[in-house]
């Protein structure tokens, strides 16, 4: 798996997003946690898993159109 | 005259700890931005729900202004049900549809509005001539001003953004006006 930060953004395998590269890592298998600021969340790459539950709220900006998977099928490789 | 500033909580992610959970990184550089627009603004006393989503967006302007913040348990969000239900927004058009109809171990409208409302009047009768802010929560701020006014409907809480200022202006316990501060 290829991970760039370039100013704002993250680039997975090709995938870019506006995000930033957190020191934090992920429980279950120690990579770095990321943060993806449109959906104002953090995820790990190599579980490829949402690492916060949404919000409760519908109308909420961030959440509701939040995809189920972090980095999309085609970019993970 | 009162004014009340109700401040609705910033982003904050779900966790089943509804009382801690904590605002987003979003959530906190939007409570932030807060203390500047309140700013200019003469507060007199701060109160908020007792969950750490809404004393966490305030928190910044008490800090600002050096005023404690006063835990109401009643200005908390109105239980919806004990058990996560899987289709929150068929079951918030319930409630409102039906306002005694409550789901199992959950408020109704009614029950909601009359725990909250003794609170909010309690607090014109303490800060006459004062403005206060009141950190708290979409569902609840949304029953409360329904009591004053039934314009404030489901529609009027589907607007409600994450953090938001509704300004309610009182007059010998009535709603007079609501206008949202916008910045
Ligand atoms: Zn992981
Ligand atoms: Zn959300």
């Amino acid at each position: 798996m290829n991970i760039r930060q370039e100013d704002d953004y993250i680039i997975i395998n090709g995938f870019k997003f506006e995000g930033e590269i957190s020191n934090e890592r992920c429980k279950h298998c120690n990579s770095q946690k990321i943060r993806n600021d449109q959906y104002d969340a953090y995820f790990c790459p190599s579980c490829n898993t949402w690492l916060e539950e949404k919000c409760s709220d519908p109308y909420c900006h961030y959440c509701p159109q939040r995809p189920d998977k972090p980095i999309p099928e085609q970019y993970v490789k | 005259m009162n004014t009340i500033y109700f401040v609705r909580h910033a982003h904050s992610h779900y966790t089943p700890d509804e009382y801690g959970r904590p605002l987003s990184e979003e959530g906190i550089a939007e409570a932030l931005k807060l203390t500047k627009v309140f700013n200019a603004i003469e507060i007199h006393a701060m109160y908020a729900s007792n969950y750490q989503r809404a004393i966490e967006t305030i928190q910044p302007i008490a800090n600002d202004k050096n005023l404690p913040i006063i835990h109401e348990e009643t200005l908390n969000e109105r239980i919806l049900a004990k058990e996560i239900i899987p289709d929150f927004l068929s079951a918030i058009q319930k409630v409102w549809a039906e306002p005694t109809f409550s789901f199992l171990g959950g408020e109704s409208n009614i029950a909601a509005q009359n725990r909250v409302i003794p609170t909010i009047e309690k607090l014109l009768t303490l800060h006459k001539d004062e403005n206060i802010i009141i950190g708290t929560h979409g569902n609840i701020l949304t029953l409360l001003l329904n009591h004053f006014d039934k314009q404030y409907n489901i529609v009027f809480w589907h607007s409600l953004q994450m953090p938001d200022i509704i300004i309610a202006k009182f007059e010998n316990n009535q709603l007079i006006s609501t206008e949202r501060l916008t910045y």
